[in-house]
């Protein structure tokens, strides 16, 4: 079974309900480092404004920048999961932030308390007893469907199809040659803060609403680096090398 | 090991059904109950971040009295540990020495309806219950009452079977009501049309087909013209208006000058779309307008009543009423009371009328769901009598319109108790605290009122043990008027559970029964069957109402403007709105919440910062003619130019409420409170505030 999630940005309330839930189930990062976030975007002129929320979490990609990006391979695929899931060994993990930066949609957070990175692991330890994610099961609107990735990219398409039929011709299907989480937008993907040409860092929108969720991008930069080559020589010095 | 336990949600009257999951006595996660019609299986984000309240380390945990007789904010209350034996003989010593030194009437009891509370008032033979309502949705209340029901408002709406859904100001999903939300998004994606008219630009607009940023506060003249339309165009629903309404050709008569072009004038909505909008109101079918709390109807502004009795009218011209895709009164379980299962002894006599003279109101004065507004006034003025000592329960500060000025008057009275759950800004203000224990720590059942299809009740066990040293509400009342001397009232054997079970074996069902059923409810769906009567004399849904008339207000929704608009100082409309994860300022100490809303930004119109010199993320402060705070600027397109929003109830100063202390501001400070006789000359049959009928300025910090 190949395992997907498909979050319809068009239901959704932008409440967070799905952040609390998973929060409240993964509490080891600290206070204020999210697995899951909501950002809130507007475009457009008052008043022709467009607003649209964006559930920014891993998006479980099939070719993941994070892992050859991470300088201790504490990043993996998970066995089992047919290329569809990415954890991360957190026992491994250094929290030098190589996989904040190369991540596309600003999904890892390092938690600067634990020197941890910390992302969404598709509840793989749920999902692999048969179990469905915290987020999916917490939606209120049923926003997140999660299951056997045939059967979702059909359903999914055919609600990109009645948006399109219903005057919303933006609608489109983003991820579905790439990512295990796959999104319904009704927009360009670059007013969502998405990649528009593969996975292209340069338009990406990361400041997208300071109030939506948590910064994102104070993460990245000189800090991030100098930890780095900081926590590269701690491990070199315990590996005796 | 996981073990689950039925409880049912008390973060708002929802009460949607769910289930805790323990491991080792501790709760680690909240889930919804599949078989509740409530919340069908789900929560919303306040209900699946309720549980971490429960375990913050500042919860109230044993009875403390007041050492420092100095009161206000940063001021050191000196709390210490006394008994529940000490709490009682406390507060029942002064709340009878009150008494009978300045009268009965000069205790406040100020807490939600609740039957213990009532009684216990009525005992000390006190008219004075203060309720929040008026700050939240009597308007809507009281037009239900006067003009179809009788009795309440409608809590239940069909939306999923509505095919055209027209919000003004109606904006549940966005605040993440499970049962709203879930509607309104599976009544679009079945193809209903919706549109949304609110000066804010929120997920429900943005869901909608149509957002129409309309001026805050003329909503009225919109659908005073949509009436006009409706009836000069012969739109309306003949067979329902015949058959279950009052009043159609003399409302017919009034609104004959509400044009389209007029309305147009004052709404900034053109002439055409309002036209437009009321011909496909009452040509999709079913069509309805939603209603709750604080939307366009609510007591907000001067005209507030007015646009709830609008909503009424265009809700049974196209007979959206207690039918199918419309608005529902609930179909819950009749409970009798607590004077009706347990006879009290006679009352004491009092014909003292209330501080806020509400009682005068022949319409809705029965029903004490009002009183906040007004009470600071009261104890500063000292009229129409003294005010001296006061109760309560849960009612923060801040939900208190002009909250500086209810601290002032805090701080007159002689003596304040409070019961609550965490330290709050009222707490520091009491003489002596009684904790209560959180919904999860107790038994109780819920007959449910929002989204109550068909009679059923919801079971919630004690989830844990009390963590602290607590008593339910009902025992708390129970031992203060004991110790006043009131234990008649009270006999051995009244208490809430034994309540509980005498109103389910009126309903032909038992504690017992309740407590065993396997998915924690009782109660079996029914197929709906509209009214065909009504709780007004005529039993009808009345259109221009007689009885408004013969007590002294407008018949119908005659057009009356807001009371304040912008003026050179203060140039701006502002309007209230909150994060879904927020429950009023009850949830600003949560762990959960407050890591995806830790904040209450004022939203800016992105031209209105630029001319203001405002960036996003810029502290500025938000001035009323009485007070002004400090937040931070959300620069946005998706609001009116010349309105800001601000959130709701934060600018904690409790210090024992770490994550809220000193975060943002209180918009509750920039509200106007009422004098008894300023509400009574306003002519509100209502008696609600205004709770957003101020302009302000704002600018840098």
């Amino acid at each position: 079974m190949k395992y997907a999630m498909v979050i319809d940005q068009t239901r959704c309330i932008g409440c967070s309900a799905c952040t609390v839930t998973c929060k409240g189930r993964y509490e080891e990062a600290s206070f204020g480092v999210l697995r899951t976030r909501m950002l809130e975007y507007q475009t457009g002129t008052f008043p022709n404004v467009r607003l649209a929320y964006r559930k920014q979490a891993c998006m479980h990609c099939f070719e993941p920048k994070c892992l050859p990006a991470c300088p201790v391979k504490a990043i993996f695929r998970v066995e089992g999961s047919n290329g569809g899931m990415v954890d991360i060994d957190i026992e491994t993990c250094i929290g030098c932030g190589m996989c904040v930066r190369a991540c596309p949609f600003g999904a890892p957070e390092i938690d600067d308390k634990r020197r941890k990175s910390e992302k969404c692991t598709f509840c793989d330890k749920q999902v692999l007893r048969g179990k469905t994610t915290y987020c999916a099961d917490a939606c209120p609107v049923g926003a997140i469907a999660f299951g056997e990735r045939d059967k979702l990219i059909a359903d999914a398409q055919a609600r990109v199809k009645a948006l399109k039929a219903a005057g919303r011709t933006k609608a489109a299907l983003f991820g579905k040659d790439s990512t295990g989480v796959m999104l319904i937008i009704d927009g360009d993907p670059k007013d969502f803060g998405l990649p528009t040409d593969g996975f292209d860092v340069s338009s990406l929108n990361w400041l997208a609403s300071p109030f939506s969720g948590v910064m994102i991008a104070a993460a990245i930069g000189g800090a991030g680096l100098a930890r780095y080559s900081e926590r590269v020589k701690e491990v070199e010095a315990k590996e005796g090398k | 090991m996981v073990t689950e336990k039925h409880t049912f949600c008390n973060v708002c009257s929802a009460n949607c059904a769910m289930k805790a999951q323990i491991v080792d006595g501790k709760i680690v996660a909240i889930k919804g109950n599949p078989d509740d019609q409530v919340g069908r299986g789900k929560l919303c984000v306040k209900g699946y971040s309720a549980w971490k309240m429960v375990y913050d380390p500042q919860r109230l945990k044993f009875p403390m009295k007041r050492t420092n007789p100095e009161k206000g904010p940063g001021v050191d209350p000196g709390f210490v540990k006394i008994s529940w034996e000490e709490a009682f003989k406390l507060a029942g010593d002064r709340f009878r020495e009150l008494s009978a030194k300045y009268r009965p009437e000069s205790i406040v009891v100020a807490c939600r309806p609740q039957d213990f509370a009532v009684r216990w008032a009525k005992a000390m033979g006190t008219p004075n219950l203060s309720r929040h309502h008026d700050t939240c949705y009597t308007t809507h209340d009281a037009m239900w009452r006067v003009t179809v029901s009788g009795t309440a408002r409608p809590w239940t709406h069909d939306l999923e079977n509505a095919r055209y859904i027209l919000s003004f100001g109606w904006d549940q999903p966005s605040k993440g009501k499970n049962m709203a939300a879930r509607q309104y998004v599976n009544a679009l994606a079945k193809g209903a049309k919706a549109v949304v008219v609110n000066p804010l630009l929120t997920a429900t607009g943005a869901m909608a087909n149509e957002w129409i940023p309309i001026k805050p506060g003329t909503d009225l003249a919109f659908i005073l013209a949509m009436i006009n339309i409706i009836i000069e165009e012969n739109l309306y629903d003949k067979d329902y208006v015949e058959k279950y309404t009052t009043g159609i050709e003399d409302l017919k008569k009034a609104v004959k000058s509400y044009t389209a072009e007029w309305a147009a004038g004052i709404t900034d909505v053109d002439a055409a779309t309002i036209t437009r909008i009321a011909r496909e109101f009452a040509t999709t079918k079913p069509a309805v307008i939603p209603s709750h709390k604080r939307d366009a109807g609510g007591p907000n502004y001067d005209n507030g009543w007015r646009v709830a009795y609008g909503f009424i009218i265009l809700n049974a011209l196209v007979g959206a009423i207690d039918r199918p895709g419309g608005v529902i009164f609930e179909r819950n379980m009749k409970l009798p009371n607590l004077d009706t299962v347990f006879p009290p002894p006679e009352y004491p006599k009092n014909t003292a009328g209330r501080f806020d003279g509400g009682e005068k109101n022949k319409l809705f004065g029965s029903t004490a769901k009002y009183g906040n507004v007004v009470l600071a006034d009261a104890i500063l003025s000292g009229k129409p009598y003294p005010l001296k000592g006061l109760f309560v329960r849960k009612y923060n500060v801040l939900g208190f319109p002009n909250a500086p000025r209810f601290v002032e008057a805090l701080k007159k009275l002689e003596f304040i108790a409070v019961a609550d759950i965490m330290p709050t800004e009222i707490v520091q203000m009491a003489d002596v605290v009684f904790p209560e224990p959180h919904f999860m720590e107790v038994e109780a059942m819920s007959n449910r009122t929002y989204n109550a299809h068909y009679p059923q009740v919801a079971y919630s066990a004690p989830v844990i043990e009390k963590l602290g040293d607590y008593k339910g509400f009902g025992s708390i009342v129970i031992g203060i008027a004991k110790a006043m001397g009131l234990g008649d009232y009270f006999p051995d054997g009244v208490n809430g559970i034994r309540l509980m079970d005498e109103q389910l074996k009126a309903n032909g069902y038992s504690l017992d029964q309740l407590k065993a059923s396997p998915n924690g409810l009782l109660g079996d769906p029914k197929p709906f069957t509209g009214r065909e009567e009504f709780g007004t004399e005529s039993k009808k849904i009345e259109l221009y109402s007689k009885k408004l008339q013969d007590n002294g207000f407008d018949p119908f929704p005659a057009w009356k403007e807001k009371k304040e608009k912008p003026s050179k100082d203060y140039p701006l409309y502002m309007v209230i709105t909150r994060h879904a994860a927020h429950r009023m300022s009850e949830s600003h100490n949560n762990e959960l919440v407050m890591q995806v809303a830790p904040e209450c930004p004022v939203i800016l119109n992105t031209v209105t910062a630029a001319d203001l010199g405002i960036k996003n993320g810029d502290d500025v402060w938000v001035e009323s003619k009485i007070n002004k705070i400090k937040v931070k600027a959300h620069v946005v397109p998706g609001i009116r130019p010349d309105t800001v929003c601000v959130w709701h109830g934060f600018g904690h100063w409790s210090k024992d409420l770490p994550l809220a202390y000193g975060v943002g501001g209180n918009e509750g400070d920039l509200v106007y409170d009422l004098s008894a006789k300023a509400l009574a000359d306003r002519k509100d049959p209502t008696l609600s505030g205004l709770m957003s009928d101020m302009c302000v300025k704002v600018y840098k910090a």
